[in-house]
């Protein structure tokens, strides 16, 4: 034991002599255990769904995900790099032992999950308070801070941002999303040699610009940002500017936010594209145990896919799953109801009801022709430690309707306009917050379809339920 | 060679080995083969001595033991042991030779002289004052506490004196839960009132006791946090406060809940509030008022940006302020004054206090968008507690006392409270207490004799998470 104490010792006393005396490397991670159980995403109890996407990869019904962070950063005055290593798997001993690395793939899929990479990085230096370089791919966004409807993700990046004043600071981003250059006229057969086409096919480039300005003091202030972004989307041959406000405030006990957005382009064969989407709420801080809320969330739906204008809402990664006032991290529609409702995972709103004229979403699989969507948020959240030692809870409900239906396909009564009532989902998350390091919370969440779901899938409620076991250090 | 001879004979192979220089206690053999030891943490402490919690060296050896988690038997000197250790202490006139043994085969495994020449309080630049050696004058006749640890039955994390006479003297300790009033003799301690935090439940931050209406009698300030959380925006502190009052029939509130941090040094009262995502914000209020009630009253000058608890005011026109590098500096109150401008090159170690919850005002994506991956709330320790003599000397905690290594080693060193003096050269840093091998928490200045006593809340851990104790240190004449 001393012997092993003693080389343990001997080198990290190595360890930090060989590190500059200038910078310290800072450890820190995370890691979930999330035993969950998925049911009827599809709204009907006679067939099996389809496989769900989640962090993991695919799955249906029950399964157990990990989700792995382990990150270190270092910095000095002026600079600084954090990088994230992450691991998200569904544990099964194919999984944790790796035991079809040979090639990688299994039944034709590969494992995306179970290696651990760098999932995020981060590389920042201060040339002035005003001017600061960002480059990675790390937690970037427009508008999380409100109804996350154009952009939040860890894309690629880089670009400056800084503060211009006290109360005025920017952002400005240049967002690879996808740089697929292709060198070869046919991939499995270099021997056809090299493609001689523009080396931006397939491509999808995004430039932002976000201004922030706060209004009011400590106890009553009021941030405004004005939101500027680019689409260059060879891939999908469109050109989109997408402009809009986002508002943040705190007056006593209320805290509003609200945001207004708008699309303006076309695609290559001149097809236009015009939309507009928009997001409003209030949570009043009452007391320790009750904090209310509503909310209003909107996305324009397009009503005639045959036509020249494509009007449904698609911005560049819906993140409502991560929003601050309707968010919850496992509930039902911020999973991937894609292939019902058709919100995809991380988004709220159906743009992944069709599969034409895409021009952005996760994975550039939004539609403009989707049916967009008028949501009514109404929830509560709050500490019970008064009641339940250490106990905190979040609930919600949704009622949800289609803007457009017209695109829709009614199933139930073939001919028939769908019904514009898609739905109700109910979201309770209860979380025993044990100390800094250890957490567990549960989420129960459904979605009970309304006529508008009924009339194309099912009238069966979906499920999803998550238990998180959550450690940090 | 039978054990029975091995072990009458080590007491005087110990007399002998006398004349060997011994190692300092910084460096103590004794302390690396306590460390060491695998076997079971049993110690038989053999020291002659008729009364041996009376003698500080074994104070300060029980303190140690205890904190490795050594279970201590005192016995006399021709008391056997099959198993564990046995510690033999032996006075050697200007000495005490002390010896650490296998109780299985006698052997000594460890061995040290120490010096019983009480050490001079020192002051920063190392120079011995001219000070009566040896023995500690001070009350120790009229100490109000039994000597050496007191153990407490709770945890709590501040500690204040309501009142000391003669032999007695009225603790005031602040547990997560309730105020607790002890009256404290060299009989022992005995729980006498109970104020329940009216916020549950509640985390201890600051207690304070003194006369700021000048009427004789003191008043309490106790402060309490309480958490409130929340799955997605993290975690924040609600501060709460009130000034209190006690007498025969119990605690009486004289305010209402001030909401905010308060603070008594000497006869002065303070206020200050939290900012909603700093721990301290906005200007420094007195406290005012009178047997009928107390509330916030006139600004006071305070270093700018400088919380309540992290300056100590000397005089009118100037203030201690621990900063960076935990070195104690002198700087001015005014407009403009944000510096120290005379900084002391001691470090007072690292010192945490109770912690306040902060939320941020904007997340930290740090891992990731999961609720986990966030940092949303910052935690802020509390400064070291701070105190003020009656004849204006500043009195603090120096932290010499470490965990040690997860796993690896358990924990070594001492805390201490140094004397800070004004002299017209700066400040001068006094040591007039002697270490303790125990997480000092907090302390109060019992001022009876004619040097203050420092009555120390101490615990086995630095986030006053293990066992409590109390005890009273005295110190020479100045």
């Amino acid at each position: 034991m001393k012997v092993v104490r003693f080389s343990f010792l001997a080198t990290l006393a190595l360890a930090l002599i060989c590190t500059p005396a200038w910078s310290a490397v800072e450890f820190f991670g995370t890691a979930k255990v999330k035993p969950s159980y998925y049911s009827n995403f599809d709204f009907d109890d006679d067939k099996s769904d389809a496989p769900i996407i989640n962090e993991a990869g695919q799955v249906k019904g029950e399964h157990i995900r990990s989700e792995l962070r382990l990150g270190w950063k270092a910095s000095g005055e002026k600079w600084k790099v954090k990088m994230i290593a992450e691991a998200d798997l569904v544990m099964e001993k194919d999984n944790v032992d790796r035991s079809f690395y040979i090639g990688a793939e299994k039944k034709d899929s590969p494992n995306t999950g179970g290696e651990f990479g760098i999932e995020r990085a981060e590389f920042i230096y201060t040339f002035l308070p005003q001017l600061e370089l960002q480059a990675g791919w790390d937690i970037r966004a427009l508008d999380i801070k409100t109804g996350g409807l154009l952009f939040g993700d860890d894309h690629p990046f880089l670009g400056f941002r800084g503060k211009l004043a006290e109360n005025t600071g920017y952002e400005m981003l240049y967002l690879p999303v996808q740089n697929n250059t292709k060198f070869w006229l046919d991939s499995d057969d270099p021997s056809l040699g090299l493609d001689d086409g523009s080396s931006v096919e397939g491509d999808w480039r995004v430039y932002t610009l976000k201004l922030n300005h706060r209004l009011g003091g400590e106890k009553n202030s009021m941030d405004l940002s004005p939101i500027f972004a680019y689409s260059d989307n060879r891939a999908q041959d469109a050109d989109v500017y997408y402009y809009g406000l986002e508002s943040t405030g705190k007056f006593g006990i209320l805290s509003p936010s609200f945001e207004v957005l708008f699309a303006d382009g076309e695609f290559g064969d001149g097809t236009d594209i015009s939309s507009m989407a928009a997001y409003a709420g209030v949570k009043a801080n009452l007391n320790m145990a009750f904090n209310p809320y509503v909310a209003l969330r909107y996305t324009q739906g397009d009503d005639d896919d045959t036509d020249n204008d494509v009007e449904g809402w698609v911005g560049i990664t819906d993140i409502g799953r991560f929003t601050p006032l309707m968010g919850m991290d496992g509930n039902i529609l911020g999973e991937d109801i894609g292939q019902s409702y058709g919100a995809t995972l991380y988004s709220y709103s159906p743009e992944r009801s069709l599969p034409t004229n895409q021009y952005g979403g996760i994975s550039n699989g939004g539609s403009g022709d989707n049916p967009g969507q008028k949501l009514v948020a109404v929830g509560a959240s709050g500490d019970l430690s008064a009641v339940i030692p250490d106990t905190v809870y979040k609930a919600q409900a949704f009622m949800i309707w289609y803007d457009e239906t017209a695109n829709l396909t009614n199933s139930r009564n073939p001919g028939e306009e769908v019904d514009d009532y898609a739905g109700t989902t109910f979201d309770l998350q209860l979380k025993w917050a044990a100390s800094k390091h250890f957490g567990v919370d549960y989420i129960f969440s459904t979605f009970v379809p309304g006529d508008g779901i009924e009339d194309q899938f099912g009238d069966d409620s979906a499920f999803a339920h998550t238990l998180t076991l959550a450690w940090a250090y | 060679m039978t054990r029975l001879c091995k072990n009458l004979l080590l007491p005087l192979l110990l007399l002998a080995l006398s004349g060997v220089a011994a190692g300092s206690e910084e460096s103590s053999s004794i302390d690396k083969a306590l460390e060491a030891w695998s076997g079971e943490r049993t110690v038989l402490l053999r020291t002659g001595l008729d009364d041996p919690l009376s003698s500080s060296l074994v104070q300060d050896l029980l303190a140690e033991l205890v904190s490795r988690g050594y279970e201590v038997s005192p016995a006399p000197l021709d008391a056997l042991a099959e198993k564990g250790l046995i510690l033999d202490v032996r006075d050697a006139g200007d000495a005490h030779v002390l010896a650490l043994i296998r109780a299985d085969e006698g052997t000594i495994i460890a061995y040290e002289k120490r010096s019983t020449h009480q050490a001079s309080p020192v002051d920063h630049r190392g120079h011995s004052k001219d000070l009566q050696p040896a023995q500690k004058t001070g009350p120790s006749s009229e100490s109000c506490l039994p000597p050496g640890l007191n153990e407490l039955d709770s945890q709590p994390h501040s500690v204040a004196l309501l009142d000391a006479r003669d032999d007695r003297c009225s603790i005031l300790v602040l547990n997560d839960d309730a105020l607790l009033l002890y009256r404290a003799s060299p009989r022992g301690l005995e729980k006498t009132a109970r104020f329940p935090a009216p916020e549950q439940p509640s985390r201890a931050l600051h207690l304070d006791a003194g006369d700021i209406d000048s009427d004789g009698e003191k008043e309490i300030a106790v402060v309490w946090g309480k958490d409130e959380k929340s799955i997605y925006e993290g975690a924040d502190t609600r501060i709460h406060s009130w000034i209190l009052h006690h007498s025969e029939g119990g605690f009486t509130r004289a305010s209402e809940d001030l909401q905010g941090y308060l603070r008594i040094t000497g006869e002065n009262g303070y206020f200050q509030r939290r900012g909603r995502h700093t721990p301290f914000a906005g200007e420094v209020f007195s406290l005012t008022g009178d047997a009928d009630g107390f509330t916030r009253g006139a600004t006071v000058d305070w270093p700018d940006d400088v919380g309540l608890y992290e300056s100590t005011p000397i005089g009118d026109y100037r203030a201690f302020l621990i900063g960076d590098e935990n070195r104690l500096g002198v700087m001015a109150l005014g407009e403009g004054s944000t510096k120290a401008f005379l900084q002391m090159p001691e470090t007072l170690g690292t010192f945490k206090g109770p912690e306040i919850a902060i939320r941020r005002e904007e997340a930290e994506y740090r891992l990731g968008l999961s609720k986990e991956d966030q940092i949303r709330t910052d935690y802020i320790p509390l400064p070291r507690p701070v105190a003020m003599s009656q004849d204006g000397d500043v009195y603090t905690v120096r932290r010499g006392r470490t965990e040690g290594i997860p796993l690896l080693s358990g924990s070594a060193g001492k805390d201490d409270i140094v004397r800070i003096v004004t002299t017209e050269n700066g400040p001068d840093m006094l040591t007039p207490f002697d270490g303790i091998s125990a997480f000092i928490l907090d302390f109060a200045l019992l001022e009876t004799g004619e040097a203050p006593s420092a009555l120390l809340l101490v615990n086995e851990k630095p986030d006053g998470d293990g066992t409590a104790y109390l005890t009273l240190q005295t110190s020479p004449v100045p």
